[in-house]
């Protein structure tokens, strides 16, 4: 945000955005008012639903789906935020979806860049083939293999283990789609140039095409810690003992069999927003400072 | 590191040059490639292999199976395949899905590319924008489908309160109610969702196209238009060609949102094919005709996927 | 240097390595369970340690309860309470079973995927566990667990569908109680009343009566129940096996005229903002309410937690089809049992099996009742647990409700019971929602069911 605020009136223009190219004048000036009226607008608009599960979160559990819809709440119980951390191990289940998500996230980073540099920046002979099957993969629906996996986990004894939930999420295709994609915007000719510089390949990816690729490695690291984090189904399978149970799943905990604790589960949900918007607002600093060193300076 | 300039490395310089004109040579770089291609792959490889494409492959196998996920799938030949053809629940499954996917990709892509532009510009408070623009993704999905349905409500909602103004009270959509606007009412919701997602994608493609093309670009003499149609999109198209396959296969794939907002409903209108698969299995108990479902789904998704890469490829020549 | 470099590459990665495997050292430690058991199962001490599924273990003392009343009589024998999820049970056992890894006791939730659990082999055969209550009249629910003269489970609870009334509402809008006489037209006219009386009686935006659509059994079970021959289950099968669900046609037409008049909220409004039952009824928006036995403890639990308000309230047979049937009014609800693994070693699986037949009992039904469960086991002194609870109605007629109903299944056991429900379950969103016809709906769902070819008389049986 400092960035931001530093900058003054005349280098709020862009150079990659059309429209932006003049010099403020009083028409401009009334447009971006209006622009910015829009903007915040459709800023409530999107957040609407998070200032519901709030509100519902203060709401005792007959309120939240009562016919007529009551927006505030009649009494307003801030106890339930005080309540979660009694009824439930909602410390454990943080630690533990942390836990899993920094894992996971370190690991999909960590081997999915490595593995685009291989099937970017290496010519070698099947190179399009494995990628395409990797992609593939990604178009099968994980509900049809979920068993056939749980299956091959069980047999070696990986169910209910913390392996379990790193396993299944670190491999995906999808980090090594998105990051061999963005491989392919830097221009061969960097990587060539490196190698007539004889560096080793190892050398190159880590000295030329890590230090370009920040913006990108902060993108797969946001999604794939929200995506872990709010991972449902998952731990639903493979996690039964109590003290590894994530955030999502120990919320469930409050539905019974005919009945729900909803106050609950929406105070536990807010809270849970939380750690994932930490992690959005250091991911997206990359961004800010992405704009600024971006080039070939690295 | 830092001593990349060693005898080793000196040496390797004149193996590449010689490489280019020696033909043995040319061999000894393809071992080249090929070992250090599998190295950097290797870490990843090993876990896709094991976790996901052994699991893949046999659902292969389950497809010709009557399978209940306990005991041992029975093979019964065809039979999965052939009802397919007549299970009228698929079909409209089918169509739901298509009709899901044309419509939300094109508006998913093209919002979500205006938005992340929009954002990567020098805009005061855009780190604001951006992390509004994202919350719409970790917002819990439960909640999301409970205020989009009030405001959905034929009577009562703001959407159709709205609309009245237009067309008058008795012309607006029943929505979730209704077979023909339930499904889009979930295709808007749909897109409102993943935006944000997406734009997280393209801003960071945006970042990595050099600031000093724009520069470049500049002294040319190109206006704002001319450098966003030269310089912005040709340095994204691996990018944007992620994105879209990316948001082809989530597309079609789309089931926690129908399974929260409609659950399919009213009757079939919003079943789509990924939640067909999880009923099939689930709730049937039929993995065996579960895994011929999302065959058919995967053999699509395929073929979209192919054409994709293909015209990809073609426009990269 | 091709070997220098490939040295620094596998240095960097053993280093790697290194870290993962301590990583995994430190991981693994959560994956110890119960060692040193022998080959069946037995401590060194001679003891039995059983693993038991259960849920919502620390808001529902239901199965630590059990648990623990057991071990307390049982000393030899130790069970180990696991928690799975309410929500998604079933899907965490079709994984469990399907990988051999169920715990040596587990819930049937309802009866809807038993008999996709019993066919392979997974569950323990109960039969000679289940001779114990062959002739006693008070566990009859057990007969429901019963495939092709076999047993796999044991019920330990099992709630009927009743009608919840509110009499401060009724009495207040001057409307008779309901005294268990009622058929549907009863109904339907008291509903007709009540629209009229209630706004004067100063509930303004409250419905006659709720019914809770987002479960396909209201009205589909009950059709079924009170439309199928004779008080056992062979006319029910017959009934709902048969391919042809024009039976289901006249309840559909009650619950569409009462939704058109506004008697009830409408499917429409009830699926689009997922309304429970608890607040519609909990906070006075319905005075009427057809819902299983199940919701009289925690109704009872939210009027002394404020959650609910603070009403009088009893409940009452289920309307009947005809006045020939208010005797023994005929009502629907799946027993809830439980279920041994049949991989467990033998000593376990002993344990387990008497741990069953136990909770179905009369002691079991007494532990069960006292946590504000409707035990299986209807005896006096098991019902005397039940409603000793504080809050829940004293009238006879709420008490004798239970006892006096014939309860048949919500979910006929067989090998197309998934496929029906879920196809029926579809057609209820076409026809409650308006979107098709009864006729069309039942139909397409007719043609669905019949191509499975899953169905009894496509199967040569």
């Amino acid at each position: 945000m400092s960035a931001v605020s530093t900058s003054s009136v005349s280098s709020a223009v862009s150079s990659d955005i059309p429209f932006n190219d003049h010099r403020p004048s009083f028409g401009r000036i009334v447009a971006m008012i209006l622009g910015y009226a829009v903007m915040i607008v459709i800023s409530v608009f999107v957040v609407l639903p998070f200032v519901w599960m709030v509100l519902a979160s203060l709401k005792n559990n007959n309120e939240i789906y009562m016919v007529p819809v009551r927006w505030l709440p009649e009494t307003w119980y801030f106890e339930h935020y005080v309540q979660i951390w009694q009824k439930a191990d909602m410390l454990g289940w943080l630690g533990n979806t942390v836990f899993f998500a920094v894992v996971v996230t370190f690991l999909q980073v960590f081997t999915g860049s490595f593995a685009a540099y291989g099937f970017s920046k290496i010519n070698f002979p099947g190179r399009n083939t494995l990628f395409l099957i990797y992609v593939a993969t990604m178009a099968v629906p994980w509900q049809a293999y979920m068993i056939p996996q749980f299956k091959m986990l069980s047999i070696v004894g990986l169910n209910d283990t913390r392996w379990s939930i790193i396993l299944l999420q670190a491999f995906g295709a999808f980090g090594v789609f998105m990051m061999k994609q963005f491989y392919d915007t830097i221009p061969d000719s960097l990587s060539e140039a490196a190698r007539l510089d004889g560096l080793s390949e190892f050398g190159i990816y880590r000295r030329i095409i890590l230090p370009l690729s920040g913006s990108s490695i902060a993108a797969l690291a946001i999604i794939t810690f929200t995506n872990t984090w709010n991972d449902y189904m998952g731990p639903l399978l493979y996690l039964r003992s109590p003290d590894l149970y994530t955030i999502q799943l120990g919320l469930k905990t409050f539905i019974s069999q005919y009945d729900a604790d909803y106050s609950m589960i929406m105070t536990g949900s807010v809270l849970s927003v939380l750690p994932i918007l930490v992690v959005f607002l250091i991911g997206q600093r990359q961004f800010i400072e992405g704009i600024a060193t971006s080039g070939m300076k690295g | 590191m830092s001593d990349n300039r060693t005898p080793e490395a000196v040496r390797a310089t004149a193996d590449v040059a010689a490489a280019r004109d020696n033909s043995s040579h040319v061999n000894k770089l393809r071992n080249r490639n090929i070992r250090n291609g599998l190295i950097f792959i290797a870490p990843n490889f090993i876990g896709f292999f094991v976790l996901i494409l052994i699991p893949v492959v046999t659902l292969f196998y389950t497809s010709f199976t009557k399978w209940s996920a306990l005991g041992d799938p029975q093979f019964n030949g065809i039979w999965n395949w052939r009802r397919l053809f007549t299970d009228e629940n698929f079909w409209d499954a089918l169509v739901n899905t298509l009709y899901y996917a044309v419509v939300h990709i094109p508006l998913t892509l093209a919002l979500a590319f205006g938005l992340a532009v929009l954002l990567n510009s020098k805009l005061k408070g855009r780190a604001f924008f951006r992390t509004v623009a994202f919350f719409p993704y970790i917002t819990a999905i439960v909640a999301v489908a409970q205020v989009w349905s009030m405001m959905f409500d034929p009577k009562a909602g703001i959407i159709n309160q709205f609309l009245a103004l237009f067309v008058g009270a008795d012309h607006v959509p029943g929505w979730l109610s209704s077979t023909t606007w339930a499904m889009p009412a979930v295709i808007i919701v749909g897109t409102w969702r993943e935006v944000g997602y997406f734009m997280i994608l393209l801003l960071a493609g945006l970042q990595t196209i050099p600031a000093e093309l724009y520069e470049a670009a500049k002294m040319d003499g190109a206006n704002a238009w001319q450098r966003f149609w030269h310089v912005t999109v040709p340095c994204m198209r691996p990018t944007l060609f992620f994105v879209t396959v990316t948001l082809t296969i989530t597309s079609l794939k789309i089931l926690d949102l129908t399974l929260v907002m409609t659950n399919g409903g009213p009757g079939t209108s919003t079943l789509v094919l990924a939640q067909y698969v999880y009923r099939v299995a689930f709730e049937r108990a039929d993995f065996g005709y579960a895994s011929t479902v999302s065959l058919a789904l995967f053999f699509i998704c395929l073929l979209v996927t192919l054409v994709q890469f293909w015209y990809n490829n073609a426009k990269e020549k | 240097m091709v070997g220098v470099r490939r040295g620094e590459l596998r240095h960097r990665l053993r280093r790697v390595v290194a870290a993962v495997a301590a990583c995994a050292a430190g991981l693994s430690l959560t994956a110890c369970g119960s060692g040193g058991a022998d080959a069946d199962g037995r401590n060194p001490d001679g003891s039995v340690t059983i693993s038991m599924a259960g849920w919502t273990l620390s808001t529902r003392p239901e199965f630590q309860a059990l648990a623990s009343a057991y071990e307390k009589s049982h000393p030899k024998v130790h069970i180990d309470v696991k928690e799975y999820s309410a929500d998604d049970y079933d899907k965490q056992l079709i994984a469990d079973l399907s990988a051999g890894k169920a715990p040596d006791v587990f819930p049937m939730k309802n009866l809807k995927m038993y008999y996709t659990y019993a066919s392979p082999g997974a569950l323990a055969d109960l039969t000679a566990v289940a001779a114990e209550y062959k002739d006693d009249a008070n566990l009859a629910v057990a007969k429901d667990y019963v495939i092709d003269g076999r047993t796999y489970a044991l019920p330990y609870r099992v709630d009927a569908t009743v009608l919840y009334y509110n009499r401060t509402m009724l009495e207040k809008a001057g409307v008779d109680v309901p005294d268990g006489t009622w058929t549907w037209d009863d109904y339907l006219a008291v509903c007709r009343e009540l629209k009229r009386k209630l706004p004067a009686a100063g509930y303004k935006d409250a419905y006659p009566t709720y019914h809770h659509t987002s479960f396909q059994a209201i009205p589909q079970a009950i059709a079924l129940a009170q439309q199928s021959k004779g008080s056992g289950v062979e006319g029910q099968n017959d009934l709902f096996f048969s391919g042809d669900y024009s039976y289901l046609k006249p309840m559909y037409a009650l619950f569409l005229k009462m939704q058109h008049e506004e008697l009830t909220l409408s499917y429409n409004t009830v699926s689009a903002s997922k309304t429970t039952y608890q607040s519609q009824f909990g906070t006075e928006k319905a005075a009427l309410l057809p819902m299983g036995t199940w919701f009289m403890g925690p109704l009872a639990d939210q009027q002394k937690s404020g959650e609910a308000n603070k009403f009088d309230w009893g409940v009452a047979a289920l309307p009947q089809l005809t006045s020939a049937t208010i005797d023994h009014p005929v009502t629907y609800g799946d027993p809830t049992g439980f279920a041994v693994s049949a991989n467990s070693p033998s000593a376990k699986k002993k344990a387990a099996e008497d741990f069953v037949a136990w909770a179905a009992g009369e002691e079991g039904a007494k532990v069960t009742a006292r946590t504000g469960s409707v035990p299986a086991y209807t005896s006096d002194a098991a019902l005397d647990a039940f409603f000793a609870k504080k809050g829940l109605p004293t009238d006879r007629q709420s008490r004798e409700v239970i006892r006096k109903s014939v309860i048949k299944q919500e979910n006929p056991v067989g090998e197309a019971t998934q496929v029906i429900q879920d196809e029926l379950n579809m057609a209820q969103s076409s026809i409650l929602s308006e979107t098709k016809s009864v006729d069309a709906a039942l139909a397409k769902a007719e043609n669905a069911i019949g191509n499975t070819g899953l169905l009894p008389k496509d199967q040569g049986k």
